[in-house]
This record gives C-alpha cells, sequence and structure tokens, in this order.
C-alpha cells in the first residue's frame, strides 16, 4: 500500500524533508481499520454509537467496551486500537477528576480533550526520556458531554489535532457514515431522534447485521451520561 | 484558653455609664476549661445602697476576694459611720489587690455604681494587681472582653437613659458571650440609678 | 551561654479585614495600618488584593506569605485562564486555594485569607480559610487583629442576633458600607494595631469594583 518507504521512516518522531511525520500519519491511517464509531450533538445532549465486531460466537460480548465513562458529564467513543485508547482514556479520567478536586466544577469538555490531546505527541522511543508510549496512538476518540455551555462532541486524532463536530464519524465506515450525517443533520434535532439515525447509519456500514449485542450507545445530557441497555438498543431498533 | 489560670474556668462582665445611671453585668457560666459545671455563678456584688463589684477570672479568687473585700467594707462604714462611695470602694479593693503583688489573686475586677449624695456615675476597672484606672464610660474583664469591647464602643452613647443603658450593655453582653466558649448561659444586669435598682436576668444561648 | 531558640520563620504584620455577601454585591473592607509589633510600619497599606478575574483576595498575618500567596494566585489565574479559555470563577478559585494552601500543610503560608467575588448567578459570595486550607463559605467574615471586636458585631448586626425578631439583615450595599464603616470607627477605639484609615471596595456586576477611602484616629 505504502510503496514510498524512506529513511524517515525509522525515527518515530522525524520528519522527512517533505515535512511529513510519517509514524503519525499511518497512525490517522490505522483509525480507518477500526470499528466505526458516530456521535451526533443536538440541543437536547450528545449521543455516541460503536459497532462491536464479534469475530466469533465463543466473544462475551460485554467484554468489549467501546464508549466509556470520563466523568458523570462526559463519554468517550473509540475507533482504533482500543488499547491504546485505555492509556488515553485513563488520563482523561485522571485530569477531569483533578480539575473537580482543585477547582470544585465539572472540567468542560474542551478543556478534558485538551489535556488528552497533550499525551498525543509525547510518545518518544528514546529509552532515556520518560513518554508514555514509543509510538503515537493508533486511535480517534469522540468526547461527547454536556458542560456550562451545554452539549459539545469533540474529536481527537492521533496527531493530537481535536476539532468540534455537530456530528462525526470515525473508523471503517466513516466515510459513508460522515457523508449521510450531512445529509441528515439539522440543528434542531431531538436526541431521540439522534439515536436513531446513528442506529440507522451504523447499521448501513457495518458488515455484519445490526443488533442489540454488537452496537454500543451512550447519551450525555444535562443530567450526565447514560449508557443504554441491551433492552433500550433492542426498543429502539425495532422502531427504526 | 489553655494553660491560662485567668480563663481557667471562664466568666465576663460588663460596666457601662448613662445619663445619671450605671449599668454592670454579668454571664453566669461557671466551668472548667471546656466542661460548664453550673450555669448559675454570678460574678457581681454589691456593697453599700449604690456600689457594685464585677469579678473576673479564677473563681475560687472570685469568692475569696468578694468575702475579703465585703469583710473590709462593713468594716469601713462600721468604723466611718458613712455610706461606702464607689472611690472609696474602688480603692479598698485595688488596695486589696496589690497587697498581694507579688503573689496576686486570678482576678481582674470592675467597680460600678452612683455617689450616695451627689448621684454622680462612676465606673473603673482594674487587673489583677490592682493598678487604678480612669473614671471611664465603658470598661468589660474576662474572657470574653475583646468580644465585648468593639460591640460596647459601637453601642455606647454619651447620656444613656435607664432604658437605653440596660439595652446597650445587654445587647454588648449577650452578643458578645456567644462568640466565647467560656462564658455565657444566661446574664444578669443591674441599672443603678439614684432611687432604683433595677436587676434583670438574661436567658442568651444556652451553649 | 545563650540559650537556643528553636527557627521561627515567621512575623506578624496583621492588620483588620471584613467581608459582607449581598444578593447581589460584596462590600469588602481593610484598615490601611501595618505593624510589626508596637511600630508602624505603614498607614496606607490595604490588605484587599484586585485579583484578575475580578475577585478580591483579604489576607492578613505574615505580609511575606500574603504577599506570596496572591502572586501565586495570579499566576495560577492566568494559567487557568489560558488552559480553560475562561475567567476562573470565584467559588473555583477558592477551591483552588484551599488545595493550594493544605499543599503547605507542614510548613504553612501564615496567613488569615478571605476570598470574595460574584458567583456565576452574579449572587456575592464570601469564602473564608485557616492558615492550612480549611475553607467554609460564609455570609460575612471577618480576619485579623481586630477580629474578636468586630465579628460579633457582625453576628448583631447581619444576623440580627439577640433581637425579639433575629433572622438575616437585608442591606443595600450602601447601608453595609455605613454599616462597616461605623464599625471601624469603633473597632480602632480599643485595638492599636488597627488605625489610620480603612478602604471600603463594594463590588457589583454592573459598576465592578468601586472604592471608598476613610480616615481612621492614628494614634
Amino acid at each position: 500500500m505504502f510503496m514510498t518507504r524512506s529513511e524517515y521512516d525509522r525515527g518515530v518522531n522525524t520528519f522527512s524533508p517533505e515535512g511529513r511525520l510519517f509514524q503519525v500519519e499511518y497512525a490517522i491511517e490505522a483509525i480507518k481499520f477500526g470499528t466505526t464509531a458516530i456521535g451526533i450533538m443536538t440541543p437536547e445532549g450528545v449521543v455516541l454509537a460503536t459497532e462491536k465486531r464479534i469475530t466469533s460466537v465463543l466473544i462475551e460480548p460485554r467484554s468489549i467496551e467501546k464508549i466509556v465513562e470520563v466523568d458523570a458529564h462526559c463519554g468517550c467513543a473509540m475507533s482504533g486500537l482500543i488499547a491504546d485508547a485505555k492509556t488515553l482514556i485513563d488520563k482523561a479520567r485522571v485530569e477531569a477528576q483533578n480539575h473537580w478536586f482543585t477547582h470544585n466544577e465539572r472540567m468542560t469538555i474542551e478543556s478534558i480533550t485538551q489535556a488528552v490531546s497533550n499525551m498525543a505527541l509525547a510518545f518518544s522511543d528514546d529509552s532515556d526520556e520518560v513518554a508514555p508510549i514509543s509510538r503515537p496512538f493508533g486511535v480517534a476518540l469522540l468526547f461527547a458531554g454536556w458542560d456550562e455551555n451545554g452539549p459539545h462532541l469533540f474529536h481527537l486524532d492521533p496527531s493530537g489535532t481535536y476539532t468540534e463536530y455537530d456530528a462525526k464519524a470515525i473508523g471503517s465506515g466513516s466515510e459513508g457514515a460522515d457523508q449521510t450525517l450531512q445529509d441528515v443533520y439539522h440543528k434542531s434535532m431531538k436526541l431521540s431522534e439522534a439515536c436513531k439515525h446513528v442506529l440507522t447509519i451504523l447499521k448501513q456500514v457495518m458488515e455484519e447485521k445490526l443488533n442489540a449485542t454488537n452496537v454500543e450507545m451512550a447519551t450525555v445530557d444535562a443530567k450526565g451520561y447514560r449508557l443504554f441497555k441491551k433492552e433500550e438498543i433492542d426498543d429502539i431498533i425495532k422502531n427504526m | 484558653m489553655g494553660d491560662d489560670i485567668m480563663s481557667y474556668n471562664g466568666g465576663v462582665a460588663l460596666a457601662m455609664k448613662g445619663k445619671e445611671c450605671v449599668a454592670i453585668a454579668c454571664d453566669k457560666r461557671y466551668g472548667v476549661q471546656n466542661r460548664t459545671i453550673a450555669t448559675n455563678f454570678t460574678k457581681i456584688f454589691q456593697y453599700g445602697d449604690h456600689c457594685f463589684v464585677a469579678l473576673c477570672g479564677l473563681a475560687t479568687d472570685v469568692q475569696t476576694v468578694s468575702e475579703r473585700l465585703k469583710f473590709r467594707t462593713n468594716l469601713y462604714e462600721l468604723r466611718e459611720q458613712r455610706k461606702l462611695k464607689p472611690i472609696v470602694l474602688y480603692n479598698m479593693l485595688t488596695n486589696l489587690l496589690y497587697e498581694r503583688r507579688f503573689g496576686p489573686y486570678f482576678v481582674y475586677a470592675l467597680v460600678a455604681g452612683l455617689d450616695p449624695k451627689t448621684g454622680e456615675t462612676f465606673v473603673y476597672d482594674s487587673d489583677n494587681i490592682g493598678a487604678i484606672s480612669d473614671n471611664v464610660n465603658l470598661a468589660t474583664v474576662g474572657t470574653a472582653s475583646d468580644f465585648i469591647f468593639g460591640l460596647g464602643e459601637l453601642f455606647f452613647k454619651p447620656n444613656m437613659n435607664p432604658d437605653e443603658l440596660f439595652e446597650a450593655t445587654s445587647q454588648a453582653l449577650l452578643n458578645g458571650v456567644d462568640r466565647d466558649s467560656a462564658s455565657g448561659w444566661g446574664a444578669i444586669v443591674y441599672v443603678i440609678e439614684k432611687d432604683k435598682i433595677t436587676l434583670r436576668e438574661l436567658k442568651g444561648r444556652q451553649d | 551561654m545563650v540559650k537556643e531558640h528553636g527557627w521561627y520563620p515567621y512575623e506578624f504584620q496583621s492588620g483588620t479585614t471584613v467581608a459582607v455577601a449581598g444578593d447581589d454585591y460584596v462590600v469588602v473592607a481593610s484598615d490601611t495600618r501595618l505593624t510589626e509589633n508596637y511600630a508602624i510600619q505603614s498607614r496606607t497599606h490595604s490588605n484587599v488584593y484586585k485579583m484578575h478575574n475580578n475577585s478580591l483576595l483579604l489576607s492578613t498575618g505574615f505580609l511575606g506569605d500574603v504577599l506570596t500567596l496572591k502572586k501565586t494566585l495570579e499566576g495560577r489565574i492566568k494559567t487557568y485562564e489560558y488552559t480553560h479559555s475562561k475567567p476562573i470563577s470565584t467559588p473555583a478559585l477558592a477551591q483552588m486555594i484551599s488545595i493550594m494552601m493544605y499543599g503547605r500543610r507542614f510548613f504553612p503560608y501564615y496567613t488569615n485569607t478571605v476570598i470574595t467575588g460574584l458567583d456565576t448567578d452574579g449572587k456575592g459570595c464570601v469564602y473564608a480559610f485557616d492558615p492550612v486550607g480549611s475553607m467554609t463559605k460564609q455570609l460575612y467574615a471577618c480576619e485579623g487583629s481586630a477580629m474578636p471586636l468586630i465579628l460579633p458585631i457582625l453576628d448583631a448586626r447581619i444576623l440580627g442576633k439577640n433581637t425579639s425578631n433575629p433572622g438575616h439583615v437585608k442591606r443595600t450595599k450602601e447601608e453595609t458600607v455605613t454599616m462597616i464603616k461605623d464599625i471601624y470607627m469603633a473597632a480602632c477605639e480599643r485595638n492599636v494595631e488597627l488605625g489610620d484609615g480603612v478602604v471600603i471596595h463594594t463590588l457589583t456586576k454592573d459598576k465592578g469594583i468601586e472604592t471608598d477611602v476613610h480616615p481612621l484616629r492614628k494614634d
């Protein structure tokens, strides 16, 4: 696939003469192999949904977890190398709690994303340096939350770049999903409507047939983060 | 507080001057450091018709000094065949205290009263070794005295009538003792006028 | 032989501060006398410090620690603004001060600190700290050398203590300023460390900080 390998691929943090950081770019490419995750922000709250690839009937589906709680008011969906995400989520959780501890207020979603993004380029393959990881993180994250300014949805990629979106998809089905999101999104969408949309779009881009066990869904509204139960997802699927 | 003997038992007193009247008030707590033993321990003693003394500090010395002062004032009135005046009482008290200059009683004192003939008002205070003060408008001694001074200074107005004087004294005392854990549990207030002495008991916070 | 004394790195320059929270204002005050033992070091030093986020810091005690605390806070306030792209609210700042002070649990800032401002609803708020960061949200606060003289006055005037009708007495900001002025005039009669003048700042959402200065006795 990448036919133009060069010696600049060796060091993880060495610029090529064209001004590129290959390893970071490859990490961004790696996301495109990940499972699809979608987020939609509405005035009532934000919804996150992900697909789970159940590659064997012997897998316990509950053990695959791609949407997690960061704080009571913030959730995160991930795509890519899930093991890498764990480090970043840990960081997000510690930062959110630390902010609450020192300021007695909820950390804004942007600040949480910012704190995590600071870690994205903190990799190093130099054994003398104390870095959390020796290569770029191979994961993209969607941070959804409700803070003092209402609902927010942030996308963070392996380069540490983060952007706020009304709606965003990441992972293998992201290209098609993003296109559909552009078509269906409108500013006054109900949260329940958004929940239906994310599942519909997931259904379109997933290879397997969508059901309540191979997707995850969570919302964050003024009341906080809530992960949907299997039965609740089932109800939405029936009404699609 | 801590090891200070002056605040071992707690308690506070206040005296204020009005127009042809004086008020003297104290709290009712008797305790041992943080433990309250009794809530009816008054620290004001009457000597003669218009003369009062308040003693604050170590309770045993409060009682001893008050009794010895009674002894001496009785003897004075018998020997001299005349009424005790506040200035005389004050001199006898400070003299009594100074006799123990190098092994002092642990009490601070207030003297409040009227001259039995002229009706002139007197308020004095003293430390535990009998330092004499001027005839002042306002004086307070005891564990809550700092708390009371600010209030007293704010509530005091020259030439208050007996009712105003009572109100100012009570307010200063009650609000002051509420911020002190070593005094409180109600209060008594004497308002001394030429032809009338009024004693009022105040309830206050019971904690 | 000279007796060896313990190392004592603190001084005490005193000062007296008062803060009163209202529904839509806070009034804070400080006398302007700075003392060391019985010497007067300054007749014009106020213990109120205006912070960058419109909070007012009142701090008395060891001036070295007061100024260090103030400077550290100014840095932390800016850092917060840069990190979170918004001014730090007074309640958030209060919590941060508490944590900062507790961080020096075994070598404390020798200060009596109060932080005041308007909360996110524009309501006045007052937070008081002990030197090691214990924090309480209060309706009013008084710290410093004349605290024993002033605090029971505030109890009586603001909470209506020992009256036939106890309860929170609401005042306009002008009435509060007058009250504080009277209280300082009373307190300076009986505390040698309080005097020279009193500065009174009124903080409101519309007008920001307005400042009043009144002379006090100078002896």
